[in-house]
Formats: structure tokens, sequence, C-alpha cells
């Protein structure tokens, strides 16, 4: 702090100092000069006997020890003169740094938002999620209320246990309707993550018992978007799902939700569940499992302990197959909160981290050797201020300024780069019918990290120049002309390697292009079976408009009536999910629950088709009817199984026309349907089962629409025609079912969309660096060049000579490329489809391509070299 | 080059007779310069601007303090003053001075007879 003081009252010290001399070498004049000498004379012995007062002072001033930052001034302000000097020199070192910085801090954005920033909670490192694992390993997240409500009670390890619910409300007045995500939730989820409102108070206790008053808290961002940020919003309501909720606080501004990636708007208690969700008795069935768990460990507890604790007091008799001794609690951390949307996320954050790191380092190279270059125009510089008495250790630290300054404004353009990018692919859909939302804003850790990328940058371009500066013999420098005797052959070579590690570090990233974007091309050639490119999907959910089954079956069927008829649609359908689709309802029966039995557990997928589905997304039917206006909710029970159903449950024989016996219900098969991919286009087949939608109604569907000219063409016209019916209810995510395919791929798409941008940026920088060294190396040997071509050397024998030294840059860096693709191919080979890491045709297009992009950067200038006259070469000298 | 302000002398040995002649009373640089020459006998060859590095590093400890006021001739000068942390700095000084005196003046003795 002293140091900091003594900092501030530089200037006054530096006055005072002067001001004291002066006046000593005048009290010395003026009594000199009373013992009767001359001014002139007086003043003469005055400095004399003082002594050097330049010096005296300087050395003076250095004991407050701000000569070090005196002198990093002046290398900061000599730094800047050089790089404004060289402006062409400056902006290609800046932007290639810029490149790196930018595409590291990119990425380190990226895995900030999916894996490192902590919830805005109090002390967040004690949240954890509740799971359980059963004997046989399965993970089960889901808890049914009575369940959650004993655990909250048993648990001693926690200090709180909340519960949550995602759910999607319509929320709207009369002619306004919207869609807003939300949750529902225990009353005590804001205290137990330690969440203080902006406006209001959270929950009480009463907020969570039946009859519970319809009260909601609501995100900051809701506030001002939907009530305008009116202040006096605790007198206001807000509609959701058709029943109206008091506002009683505002979430502070920070604050979406526990779950990563995806922000929440609205929070209301559980019990409304049974009105919103239409599920009467939820509160009190143990059998429905629908609430996530997060708790907060009470100080002290390790996640060990808490999880053997949790596992000991596990409540009895609760849910008869989640009793104690078959299952074992599991606990996660989650001081980033769950992080179930973003988890597939992390492995591919992990290669394109490494991606980045190489392109980092490939543009390390490049402004290293242009550094070279001219470190060898100043060689003479260099050398002249060392003839004059600067220090070694005053030109590096000169060198080390000027790469710290060249990398600091790589950082800042990088941090530029980074913002600009990461706009494109924030908020990406998906799933079906919610984006992916990740704050990919720069944040202070985000600059900390571009800070110190550039820092070490710094310190590597600064340490390999000084290292290079400091192998001048000062002499034969001085002398003229000594110049064009040898390059230093140290500098060469090191060149070489610079060049070698490129093309290493290209190679990588050119396999990682490589495989992702041949992985990518078999899952998307991967047959599911039908044809989406014709057919518009438009998402309803009758629930946010509290539609009873009866008035939605009505709503259906007009719709249905209504979009058929309109021109250019070939026909129109409805689905409760559409392939390919994560997640969706399914039966998990046991042993022999069927007949015809199967002895051992099933599961199947149950999808609730209203008529002309099959015809709609051209899945075709092998055998057998569609559903039809005879399938009625009087009629018997009919069902549509897929291929695998049927061969499991009828083996060979024709299942048209049988029953199947599910518990105590009966369905009549009246068709087969061909096999596709319905959750997720890697899965082996899975069995299905088709059922009529007017025998088994669902609140939320989608509505399928087959065309004779581009659907999206259609979207308005399909819409208008659903707002015609009821103008409250919003069709959301509009899309074909192509494309709804397709997102199911998005993971993918983004991995491979940026490894190749990545490895065509690497490639390209690479080039760069190639091209620059036989540039160099042609520049240097004009002279000998000249030589040989007046001896009688060949224009092809020049160009060879110029060429073999690129080449075995390249060989050797290609070697090691090769190695170390083999060694980080486990790092990707759990992301690939159908294709090995070690894939001998990517590694063959692979090393093709770089050695041609090599060869012809190099070949540029080698031609120039065969070009060059002897006479004009020799006469250089 | 930092320790130029000290040739022809042992380090700390300027510092050593400038808090011993500021210990009979405050003085400023040149006065300071004049007593220690004339107190040597123009002895030792002691560059006058040399007294103001050592004097800074001094201010820098804390062994002596300053103030500014006017000399005799009514000219801004800087008084310095010897703080107590200065005197006893000055009585370890001169203790290991005589000490190693006593050592120099022992290796010398039979040269001399």
């Amino acid at each position: 702090m002293r140091w900091l003081w003594n900092l501030v009252r530089r200037r006054r010290i530096h006055r005072e100092l002067a001001e004291e001399v002066a006046s000593h070498l005048e009290e010395k004049t003026a009594e000199l000069m009373e013992c009767g000498m001359s001014e002139r004379q007086a003043r003469q012995i005055a400095m004399r006997e003082f002594g050097n007062a330049t010096l005296y002072t300087e050395i003076s001033r250095e004991v407050w020890g701000w000569m070090t930052l005196e002198r990093f001034g002046q290398d900061l302000r000599f730094g800047l003169r050089m790089l404004r000097r060289n402006l062409g020199f400056t902006a290609v070192a800046v932007l290639t740094l810029a490149l790196g910085i930018g595409a590291n801090s990119a990425i380190f954005s990226m895995l900030d938002a999916v894996m490192l920033r902590p919830l805005p909670v109090k002390d967040p490192e004690q949240i954890v999620e509740i799971a359980t694992r059963t004997g046989t390993g399965g993970l089960h997240a889901d808890f049914s209320y009575p369940l959650y409500a004993a655990l909250r009670q048993s648990s001693d390890a926690f200090s709180g246990i909340a519960a949550y619910s995602r759910s999607t409300f319509g929320i709207g007045a009369p002619g306004q309707a919207d869609r807003v995500p939300g949750a529902y939730v225990s009353a005590d989820y804001f205290s137990v993550l330690g969440v203080q409102p902006a406006i209001g108070s959270g929950f009480g206790p009463n907020d969570e018992s039946p009859g519970a008053p319809r009260s909601a808290v609501i995100s900051y961002g809701l506030w001002q978007r939907w009530l305008g940020g009116d202040p006096a919003v605790q007198q206001k309501t807000i509609t959701l799902n058709g029943y109206n909720f008091a506002v009683r606080a505002v979430a502070p501004r920070s604050f979406t939700g526990n779950v990563r990636g995806r922000p929440e708007d609205v929070w209301i208690t559980l019990p409304h569940y049974a009105d919103l969700g239409d599920s009467p008795g939820v509160m009190a069935d143990p059998r429905t499992s629908w609430l996530a768990l997060t708790g907060r460990l009470k100080p002290g507890i390790h996640i060990q302990e808490a999880q053997l604790r949790m596992t000991a007091q596990w409540p009895a008799g609760l849910a008869p197959d989640r009793n104690p001794g078959s299952w074992t609690a599991v606990l996660t951390p989650a001081s980033g909160g769950n992080d179930v949307f973003v988890r597939d996320m992390r492995k591919p954050l992990g290669v394109l981290f490494v991606a980045v790191v190489l392109i980092l380092g490939i543009a390390c190279a490049n402004v290293t050797s242009l550094l070279l270059a001219r470190a060898q125009v100043r060689r003479k510089e260099m050398a002249l201020r060392l003839a004059l008495g600067a220090t070694w250790t005053r030109l590096i630290r000169q060198l080390l300024t000027e790469s710290l300054l060249l990398s600091l404004a790589g950082g800042a353009a990088g941090v530029f780069v980074a913002t600009v990018t990461s706009g494109l692919y924030s908020g990406l859909p998906v799933s079906a019918d919610e984006a992916l939302t990740l704050d990919l804003s720069l944040n202070v850790r985000a600059f900390a990290f571009a800070l110190a990328v550039s820092l070490v940058t710094a310190l590597f371009l600064g340490v390999v120049t000084a290292w290079c500066a400091c192998r001048v013999d000062l002499v034969p420098v001085l002398k003229e002309g000594a110049e064009t005797v040898r390059p230093l052959r140290r500098w060469i070579s090191l060149r070489n390697i610079l060049v070698s590690g490129q093309i290493a570090m290209s190679l990588i990233l050119l396999m990682g292009m490589g495989l992702f974007l041949r992985s990518l091309s078999k899952l998307q050639s991967i047959d599911v079976g039908f044809s989406g490119r014709q057919v518009l999907v438009l998402s309803l959910d009758l629930e946010e408009q509290r539609y009873t089954p009866e008035r939605g079956k009505s709503f259906y069927a007009d719709a249905m009536e209504r979009i058929s008829a309109l021109p250019g649609v070939k026909s129109a359908s409805l689905a409760s999910s559409v392939p390919v689709t994560a997640g969706g309802r399914r039966m998990d029966l046991p042993p022999n629950f069927t007949n015809p039995p199967i002895n051992e557990p099933t599961r199947i997928d149950m999808i609730s088709v209203a008529p002309r589905f099959f015809e709609t997304i051209g899945l075709p039917l092998l055998r057998g009817r569609d559903f039809g206006p005879l399938d009625s909710e009087k009629a018997p029970n009919t069902i549509i199984v897929n291929e695998t159903m049927a061969r499991i449950y009828w083996l060979d024989s024709d299942p048209i026309g049988r029953r199947l016996l599910i518990g105590k219900s009966a369905f009549e098969v009246v068709a087969v349907a061909r096999d596709t991919k319905y959750r997720e286009l890697r899965e082996t087949a899975r069995a299905t089962m088709y059922t009529p939608l007017a025998q088994s109604y669902r609140p939320r569907m989608n509505v399928l629409v087959r065309t004779a000219r581009p659907p999206m063409d259609l979207a308005p016209i399909v819409r208008e025609q659903l707002r015609a019916l009821d103008s409250t209810l919003p069709a959301f995510d509009i899309r074909t079912l192509s494309e709804h395919v397709g997102r199911s791929l998005y993971i993918e798409r983004i991995q491979s969309l940026l490894t190749s941008a990545l490895g065509l940026l690497g490639l390209l920088l690479t080039s760069i660096g190639v091209y620059g060294m036989v540039a160099h190396t042609v520049a240097q040997r004009t002279h000998e060049i000249g030589i040989r071509m007046a001896l009688g050397a060949q224009a092809g024998a020049v160009r060879t000579l110029m060429l073999r030294r690129s080449l075995y840059a390249t060989l050797g860096g290609m070697v090691v490329g090769l190695l170390a693709s083999f060694s980080l191919a486990r790092l990707v080979e759990n992301q690939l489809y159908a294709i090995s890491a070690t894939d001998p045709l990517t590694m063959v297009a692979v090393t093709l391509l770089l050695v041609v992009v090599a060869l012809v950067a190099s070949y540029l200038p080698a031609r120039r070299a065969a070009k060059v006259d002897p006479v004009v070469a020799l006469r250089y000298e | 080059m930092r320790n130029q302000d000290n040739r022809d002398l042992f380090p700390g040995a300027l510092e050593m007779m400038i808090l011993q002649t500021l210990r009979r009373g405050p003085l400023h640089g040149y006065a300071l310069a004049q007593v220690i020459k004339r107190a040597s006998d123009d002895l030792l060859q002691i560059e006058e601007g040399s007294l103001y590095p050592a004097l800074q590093r001094m201010l820098k400890a804390g062994w002596v303090s300053a103030a500014w006021g006017l000399s005799e001739r009514a000219r801004r000068i800087r008084q310095y003053r010897i703080t107590p942390e200065g005197r006893k700095q000055l009585e370890r000084k001169v203790s290991s001075f005589e000490r190693m005196l006593n050592g120099i003046t022992r290796v010398m003795r039979p040269i001399e007879s």
C-alpha cells in the first residue's frame, strides 16, 4: 500500500528532489561568489564538486522503485510506435490472434453457459439434484408427491428439499394469448434455493395445502414483457391455462429457474396441477411420479454422507415399487442447476475446446514466424542498441512488451469476434417445442479467460522472439552487407518446427471435421421410413386454454374438416407425437402382463393419432386398414402396431384381427405399420402402438398437413383456419416434418458445423504459414539462387530445392499429426455414428487434402525463386 | 551503476556518516555535505551529489525525516532530521563498523612491523 502511495506522490517527490539539487548548487555558487569568484567560475566549481547531477537524480529516483514502471512505460510507448509504424504487420498479426483468441472465447462462453456458470442462488455448491437407483442400475429422477413429502420429513442431511415439475402455460387475456414456460413448485422452492424475490415474497406453507389460493411468482422478464414493468404488480392478475392467478412476487432479474438452458417465467405451487393439468388426485397418488427434486445439503455434510443417510432414512410403504432396501438415493452436485437439457452438449464441447486450442496454436505459429521475420529486419536496430550499452534484459523486456501489446490487441479483437459469433448459435431449437436458451453473453469469467489466453500467448510469442534475438552475433550484423552472407540456420529450423506443428495441428482438426461430417451424413441417411419434406407440422395445447375432452374432440374434428378442404392440402391428420421426438408416452409392462404373454418386461411406445396419419406422413401400412370414423369412442378399442410389436406378440403370423389384452383392456389389431425411428435416429426399432385419437384423447397434439405446394407457404392459411375456430389458442412451433427430424440431430449438426469451420480456419492459417516459410526462404536465399543459376542450375532444380524444405516440414508434421490423431481418437469415438475414429478413408482424404494445400502454398513462392534473374540477384550486392 | 554513489567507500559508510552528523542536529543537504567534507579533512573523495541517493534511501527506510524550511540566505531548503529508528540503525552500524575496523587493523599490523 505504501508503495502505491509513493507512486501517487511520485511527481511531487521528483519535483522536490530537483528543487533540492538546484538549491544545493545555488547555495554553493553563492558561497563561492562571496569568496570573490566570478559567477561563471563559481557555478563551474559547484557543478564539478557536485558530480553528475543527472545521474544522481536518476539514482535517487530509482530508490523509490518506480524505474521498472517507468521503463515499462517507455517500452510501452516504444512498442506502440513500432506497431503503428508497421501497420500491415500489426494488422495481420492482430487479425490472426483475434481469430485464435476469439474462437477460444466463443467456445469458452458456451462451456461456461453449459457447465461452469453457477445458479444465481445462495451458496450454490450446497445444491444437489436427487434421484434413485434400482438394484438393476436404472436411474430414476421422478417422484410422486407423497414420496416427496415423506422424504422431506425423513432426511436429515438436507436443510431443505424442493420439488418442481416443468410445464408450459397458456397465459393470457381474451384475444391475447401466449405460452410461457414455467413450473409447478413446492412452497419452499424459493427458500430452499435461497432466492429472495425482487418484489413481494415467496410462497408460504399454506400454498402447498389443498385449496391453496391461486397465486404465482413471475420472472423479472415476464413482469417487464407482459405487465410492462408496472410497480403495482402485486395487485395484478394473470391467467394461466384459463385460471386467474394473483401475482404475489417477482423473482430477481438473474433468476430464471433451476433448469439450465430452459429459462422459466412463471412458478405456481404443486396443488394447482390438479386443475391446470387436469389431474385431480395427483397430490395424493403415490403412483404418479411427476416431480423432480433438488435439495440443499446442510453445511459441512458431504454429498456421499448425505447419500448414505438419505438411503438409510428412506420412507417405507409409500411407493410399492420404491421400498427401502431395493433403492438407493443418488445425489449429484447441481451448483449450476438441473443440467438434463444440456448434459448432451458436454462431450461435443470438450472436443470443440481441444479444436480451438489447436487453432490458437496454429495462429500463434503464424504470428511467431511473422515476428521472427521482423526480428531479422530489426537485427541491426537491436545490435546498435546493444552496442550503445542497452542490456539484454532490457531488450528482451522490450520484445516481451511488444508481444504483450500484440496479444492484448488480438485478445480485444478476439472478444469482439466472440461476441459476434456467439450470437449465431444461442437459442437454437433442440427438440419439438422448446429451444435451448443459453446465455452466451460474455461475462466477467469470459473476459478473464480471454485475458488469460492473451497473456499466455504474449508469453509464448515474447519468449520465442527473445530467445531468437539473443542469438544475434553483434559484430557481423553491424558490418555492412553481412546480412546477405548466411541466414542464421537456427531461425530457419525454428520456422520449420513451427510449420510442422501447424501441419500436425491442422491434420488433427481436419480429421475431426472429416469424422463428424461423415458421421452426420450417416445419421442423415438413416431411413426413417417416411417422407417429411412435404409435411407441415403445427403444435397445439388445448389444456392451456382449459378445454374439456368433449370440447377438444369437437375442436379436432372441426379443424381436420377445415384444413382438409383447403386448396393445396392433400391430407391432414393429428398425432400426439411425431417422429423423431425425444420422450413421449410409453407403457412399461411387467412379464406376462399381456395376452399373448411375453416372458419378460416389455416397453411399448403409445401414440395417439387421428385417421389418415400414415397417409399424411407417408409411413406405409403394410397390412390392414387405417383408423376411420368407425373407431369411435363407443366402438371396441382398436390399435395399429408397428412391425416390431407385431413380431414380439405374434411372431410370424398375421396379427390383423387378433386381440391384445393389456391388463384388463382389450385391443383389436387393425393394421401393421412400417417401423420408423420415433425417439431418436440411432434407435433400434421399438415396439410402437398407435391408438385412435377418438379412443385416447390427448390435449397436446400436432397438426400434420401433407401439401402439394411448399409446406411453409400453406402455414399462414392453416393457422388462419385454426384461429377462426379459436382465436385464443396459439398454434406454435410451425415447421416441416423434415425440419423436425433434423432437429433431433441438433448437437451433431452444431458439432460438425463448428468443427468444419475450425478445420477450414486451421487449414487457411496453416497454408498462410507454409507460404510464409517458403517465401521467406526464397527472399533470404535470392543471392545463393542467383549464383546457382549463374553456374547453370535449371529452374526445375531451384524449385525443387525450395520445395524440399516445406515438403520435409509437411511430412514431419503429418507423421506427428497422424500419431496424435490416433491418441485423440478415444476423445471422439463415442460421439461418432457408424464410423471409427481412425477411419482410414477419412485419414487418407485428409492427408491428401493437406499435402495438396501445402504443395500449392509452397509452389507459389518457389516458382518465384525459379524466375530469379542471376544478373539481378548478384547485382543486388 | 547502482553503487556508483558509494565508490571509494564501503557500502553503508555514507549512510553511517550522515546519521552520525545528523545526530548533532538537523541539517539540509548542502550543509550536510560541507560538514562531512570538513570533518574528514577532505580525505574522503565524496562527490556532493552522492549524498542525495543516500538521503532518499534513508527517507524511504524511515531513518531520517525531512521538512522544508528557509536557509540563512532565505533560500528554500529541505532539512533532514534523524528519527529514533535512525538512531538505532546508527548504533547497529557503528558497532558492526568497529568490529570490521578491528579485524582490518589486526590483519594489517604484521606488515607494518
